[in-house]
C-alpha cells in the first residue's frame, strides 16, 4: 500500500480549493484544524538503517578524493536521487500471519456455503473467543460456524495429549503426534454431527409443531420475497426519480462543459466529495419517508 | 403381519369370559405383559444395567403400563363396545385400527396406541455392558458435549446390517439419523425404524388380478420415523385425512342438490296438478330452499377450483403416503424417560446409551422377508 502522506495536508489544500473557488464555503471544521494544525506527520518516513549501505558524507570524500582535477565538479551534498527512499520494503506494512488465517481459508474454500448463514457482525473487542472454553465445539454465547472448526482445531493441537489419551486407547503404547490435518478433520467431524443435529432438529420441530396444529401459510423463502418486494416497489418509485434528476443534470453538464476548460484542481477535488455514502443515507430517509407517505395514504 | 415374541403373545392376551344372564355378552379385559428383563430387574431390585435405574423401571414400565393398562379397561368398559355386541379385537393393532378414525373411540385409540408403542419399547432393550455415559444426572455442561462417535452395540444379523447399510449408507450413519431424529422431539415422542413396502395399502388391497402372493406387502426401504404424542406407525390407516374430509363435502354438496331438484319437481307437479296450495305452506317451502341455496352456495364458495391449493393441502395429501409400514425398533424419547435417572440436561446421554442397549436379535426377529426387487423400485 502507498503510505499516505496527504492526510496532514487536508489544511493546506483546503485553503487553496478556496482561495482557487473550488470551495464556495468554508468547511465547518476549516477554523478549528487552522487554530490546531495537524502535527503529527502520520507519514512514515524512511531511515536507512543499514550503516554499510549508507553512502559516505561527501564532504569526506572531497578529502579523500586525492584525484581531483581542477575544473571537475565535487559533490558537496545529496541530491533528490541520493535521498530518495532505497528501502521500500522498510515502509512497507508488515504482512501478518497467522495460522487461523490458513485454517479459515481452506474450511470456507472447501465449504463455501457457509459464507451464506447470517453472522452477526457486531463485537466488542473482536478476541471473544478466547474467553471461551474450545474443549468442546459448541459454545452458549457464539453460533456454530467456520470460526468454531478453526479455534477447535487449534484448540486439539494444543492439547493433543489428552485428547489422544481419551480417544485413542488402542495406541496407548505409543504416543503419536497429532498433526493439524488431523486435528483438523476431527474438529471438521465434529461440526458435521453438530450440523446434521441441527437440521434433523429444525426439521423435527417444524414436523412436530405441525402435528399439534401449527399451520405455515408460506415457506421461508416466500416470506422473504414478500417483504423484500414491500422495499423494492418504493425503491422503484424512488430510483425513477433519481435517474431523472441524474439524467437531467448530465445534460446540463455536456451543454457547460465546452464553455469551461478543465479545472486545474481536479486532482484533489476526488477527496473532499464523498462520493459512496450520500445516495445511501438521502435513500434510506427516502425509504422512511415514502413508508410514512404509503401508511397515511392507507389509513386514507 | 406382526411378529410378537411368544412372551409378548401369551401375556397380552386376553381374558374373555362368557356371562349367561341370557345374553351372551363377552368382556375383554387387557393385562400388562411380562417382559423377562424388567421382571428380574423387578425380582432382584436391581438396575436395568446401562439404561435405567431400579427405580424409574418401575415408575416407567411397571406403574405407567398398568395404569395405562387399567385407563384402557376402563375406557372399553364406559364405550358401550362390549355390549353392542360387535366383535372387539383381542390385539391392541387391531385394536388401533379400528379406532384410529373414530372420534367416539378416542380415549380406546389413545391408550392402547400408547401401550402399544410402550411395549414396543421396552421389548426391544436389553441390559447392556457397555455403557458410553454412567446412569447419573448429567450436568448442564453435558448439553455442549462432543458428540459421541465410539459406540459398540451394532446388528448382528448379516441380513439386517446388509439392509441397515443399503438403506442409509452404514451403520454409523443410521445410529446418527434415528438418535437426531430422537433428540429433535421436544415433547413426548416415539423413534421408529420401519419396514416400507413399495406398494400403497390400497394399491394391494385392489389388486384382485394377481394371486395371493402379490397382495402382500412387499419390503424394499428401511425408515426412520418419528410419531408424536399417542402417534401410531402404520401410515395406511392414518392416511387420506384431507381427502375424506373432501370427499364428506362433496358428498354433502351433491345431496343438497339432489334435495333442490327433487324438490323443484315436486313444485312443478304440484303447479301443474290443479291441487289448492294454501299460501302458508309455499311460504314454508321457499324458506327451507332459500337455507338450501344459501349452504350450496357457502360450499360453493369454499371449494374453489381454480386455485391450486396451498403446500400445506399439497404437504398432507402426500405426508402419508398410504404405504404400509412396518415397525421393527422404536426409541422412546420422551421427557418421562430420562428425567428420572439423566437429569433436564441428559438427554443426549440417555440416548446414547439406549443405542447400546437395543436388542438386535429382537429387531431382527421382527423384520419382514426383504424384497431386492429390481422393478420394485420403479413403484416408489
Amino acid at each position: 500500500m502507498k503510505p499516505q502522506v496527504r492526510a496532514s495536508t487536508v489544511l493546506e489544500r483546503t485553503s487553496h480549493y478556496l482561495k482557487v473557488g473550488v470551495l464556495k464555503e468554508k468547511p465547518a471544521w476549516f477554523d478549528v484544524v487552522g487554530a490546531h494544525p495537524p502535527i503529527l506527520d502520520l507519514s512514515k518516513k524512511p531511515k536507512k538503517i543499514d550503516l554499510k549501505q549508507t553512502d559516505i558524507d561527501p564532504s569526506l570524500k572531497l578529502d579523500n578524493d586525492k584525484g581531483s582535477v581542477e575544473g571537475k565538479f565535487f559533490k558537496t551534498r545529496m541530491n533528490s536521487t541520493d535521498r530518495k527512499q532505497q528501502h521500500n520494503a522498510i515502509s512497507r506494512i508488515p504482512k501478518l500471519q497467522f495460522l487461523e488465517d490458513e485454517l479459515r481459508d481452506v474450511f470456507y474454500h472447501q465449504h463455501p456455503w457457509e459464507f451464506s448463514r447470517p453472522k452477526n457482525l457486531i463485537e466488542n473487542q473482536g478476541d471473544e473467543y478466547k474467553n471461551l472454553d474450545w474443549s468442546h465445539m459448541l459454545q452458549f454465547t457464539k453460533p456454530l460456524d467456520g470460526e468454531s472448526v478453526v479455534q477447535r482445531t487449534l484448540w486439539i493441537l494444543t492439547n493433543q495429549n489428552n485428547e489422544i489419551n481419551i480417544n485413542n486407547n488402542n495406541n496407548n503404547n505409543e504416543s503419536p503426534k497429532i498433526t493439524l490435518f488431523e486435528a483438523y478433520d476431527k474438529a471438521r467431524f465434529e461440526f458435521y454431527r453438530l450440523r446434521m443435529e441441527e437440521e434433523m432438529n429444525s426439521a423435527v420441530s417444524r414436523e412436530e409443531s405441525t402435528m399439534y396444529g401449527a399451520i405455515y401459510p408460506s415457506t421461508n423463502l416466500e416470506w422473504g420475497v414478500k417483504n423484500e418486494q414491500e422495499y423494492i416497489d418504493l425503491w422503484a418509485k424512488i430510483a425513477e426519480e433519481k435517474t431523472r434528476v441524474l439524467e437531467a443534470s448530465r445534460e446540463r453538464n455536456n451543454s457547460t462543459a465546452s464553455g469551461k476548460s478543465t479545472k486545474g484542481g481536479e486532482t484533489g477535488l476526488e477527496d473532499l466529495i464523498d462520493s459512496s455514502s450520500i445516495w445511501e443515507q438521502n435513500f434510506s430517509s427516502d425509504i422512511a419517508g415514502a413508508k410514512a407517505k404509503s401508511k397515511l395514504n392507507d389509513s386514507k | 403381519m406382526f411378529r410378537i415374541s411368544n412372551s409378548s403373545r401369551r401375556s397380552i392376551g386376553i381374558q374373555s369370559s362368557k356371562l349367561n344372564f341370557g345374553l351372551s355378552q363377552r368382556f375383554i379385559s387387557f393385562r400388562l405383559p411380562n417382559i423377562q428383563s424388567l421382571e428380574t430387574v423387578k425380582s432382584q431390585q436391581s438396575d436395568f444395567e446401562g439404561l435405567f435405574s431400579n427405580n424409574s423401571v418401575n415408575e416407567l414400565w411397571f406403574k405407567r403400563g398398568q395404569s395405562l393398562v387399567d385407563g384402557l379397561n376402563q375406557s372399553l368398559e364406559h364405550s358401550n363396545v362390549n355390549s353392542s355386541g360387535t366383535e372387539v379385537p383381542n390385539n391392541l393393532t387391531d385394536l388401533i385400527s379400528s379406532t384410529i378414525q373414530k372420534p367416539e373411540y378416542y380415549g380406546i385409540y389413545c391408550y392402547s396406541s400408547l401401550l402399544y408403542n410402550l411395549q414396543f419399547f421396552v421389548e426391544n432393550l436389553r441390559p447392556s455392558e457397555t455403557t458410553i455415559h454412567k446412569v447419573d444426572q448429567a450436568d448442564p455442561n453435558a448439553l455442549l458435549a462432543n458428540p459421541v462417535f465410539e459406540f459398540v452395540n451394532q446388528p448382528q444379523d448379516e441380513d439386517l446390517k446388509r439392509w441397515i447399510i443399503d438403506s442409509f449408507g452404514s451403520v454409523i450413519e443410521f445410529r446418527t439419523l434415528l438418535l437426531n431424529s430422537a433428540k429433535g422431539i421436544k415433547g413426548d415422542g416415539i423413534t421408529w425404524l420401519v419396514a416400507e413396502s413399495n406398494n400403497s395399502q390400497s394399491t394391494i388391497n385392489n389388486n384382485f388380478q394377481g394371486g395371493k402372493a402379490s397382495r402382500e406387502p412387499q419390503y424394499v426401504n428401511l425408515k426412520v420415523i418419528n410419531t408424536y404424542n399417542t402417534g401410531f406407525v402404520d401410515d395406511s390407516i392414518r392416511s387420506g385425512q384431507v381427502n375424506r374430509l373432501r370427499q364428506q363435502k362433496s358428498a354433502r354438496l351433491a345431496a343438497l342438490r339432489s334435495k333442490q331438484l327433487e324438490r323443484q319437481e315436486k313444485e312443478n307437479n304440484e303447479k301443474d296438478s290443479t291441487t289448492t296450495t294454501t299460501t302458508t305452506t309455499e311460504s314454508t317451502t321457499t324458506s327451507e330452499e332459500k337455507t338450501i341455496i344459501s349452504e350450496i352456495e357457502e360450499i360453493d364458495e369454499k371449494i374453489d377450483e381454480l386455485t391450486l391449493g396451498s403446500t400445506e393441502d399439497a404437504d398432507l395429501n402426500t405426508l402419508y403416503n398410504d404405504k404400509k409400514l412396518l415397525p421393527l425398533l422404536a426409541i422412546d424419547s420422551s421427557p418421562r424417560n430420562y428425567l428420572l435417572d439423566y437429569g433436564v440436561f441428559g438427554k443426549q446421554n440417555y440416548l446414547d446409551n439406549v443405542w447400546e442397549c437395543i436388542d438386535w436379535d429382537v429387531v431382527a426377529k421382527r423384520t419382514p422377508t426383504r424384497t431386492q426387487a429390481i422393478i420394485g423400485s420403479l413403484y416408489m
